[in-house]
């Protein structure tokens, strides 16, 4: 890199040398750079990228290390809400001395995790449907037990 | 984007920048950040020439110290400044909701 950086200065007939030539001086541009450089490697970014092209890219590259590095984060999480899942499901077989247990099927699909996704359509909105109105009807009549206990005193 | 400093000279558009090649070669040629307001017009024209590196290679210095010549100084250290500090600064992690906005009257 020395000679590549020599040869573009001096081929402008450029001088080259003085303060901060050597790359063991610190606090000097290229040392910042050069500490830097391997992290920026380790995200993906090429030397041609890192040394030539738009500085800003390596703005960019920060953000989408940092997007990766969240999404795999989800991504795990998401395992160990499945792997919770199935244990739960399963529990019922785990348990001593029980008389005919049976565990839960696995789940039929995956959890929704976009948007599109999570809306429920046509049979399962019905269904969802449903069982609210069968909560409220269980919850009404709780409330009413409730009241009328009151009443009695 | 990447700051750019623009003029047009003689009917042909200059697009002056740093990349961190060119910082490092402009510091290979003498320039010392720390040194710019005890050796302005030596820092200026380093700058100047190493401002010259990303886009115009091809240049000769005699060329690009011809235009700095008779371009209009006022401002013109800062402004190089400014293009020299970026692709330093763009490695450091800002954090922009806790960042304390200046101004200057």
């Amino acid at each position: 890199m020395d000679d590549e950086l020599t040869a573009i200065s001096s081929s402008n007939g450029m001088q080259v040398g003085g303060v901060g030539s050597t790359a063991e001086t610190p606090d000097t541009c290229r040392s910042i750079f050069d500490k830097a450089f391997p992290t920026y490697l380790a995200m993906g970014m090429t030397y041609d990228e890192f040394y030539n092209k738009d500085h800003t890219l390596a703005i960019a590259y920060r953000k989408a290390f940092d997007m990766k590095r969240d999404q795999a984060n989800s991504d795990m999480w998401l395992q160990g809400v499945y792997v919770y899942e199935a244990i739960a499901r399963v529990a019922p077989l785990l348990v001593p001395f029980a008389k005919h247990p049976k565990a839960e099927p696995y789940l039929e699909k995956p959890f929704p995790i976009r948007k599109v996704n999570s809306e429920p359509t046509g049979k399962e909105a019905a269904e969802s449907n449903a069982v609210n109105d069968k909560g409220m009807a269980y919850m009404f009549a709780q409330m009413m037990k409730i009241n009328s206990k009151f009443g009695e005193v | 984007m990447e700051k750019t400093l623009t003029f047009t000279d003689n009917g042909k558009e200059y697009k002056l920048t740093f990349n961190r090649k060119s910082v490092i070669a402009t510091e290979n040629m003498g320039f010392n950040v720390t040194e710019v307001y005890k050796k302005p017009v030596y820092s200026l024209t380093l700058l100047w020439r190493g401002a010259f590196l990303a886009n115009h290679s091809t240049l000769t210095i005699e060329e690009v110290d011809e235009i700095l010549e008779r371009i209009d100084k006022t401002g013109l250290l800062d402004a190089l400044i400014d293009l020299y500090k970026a692709p330093v600064e763009s490695l450091f992690e800002v954090d922009e909701k806790n960042v304390v906005k200046w101004t200057m009257n």
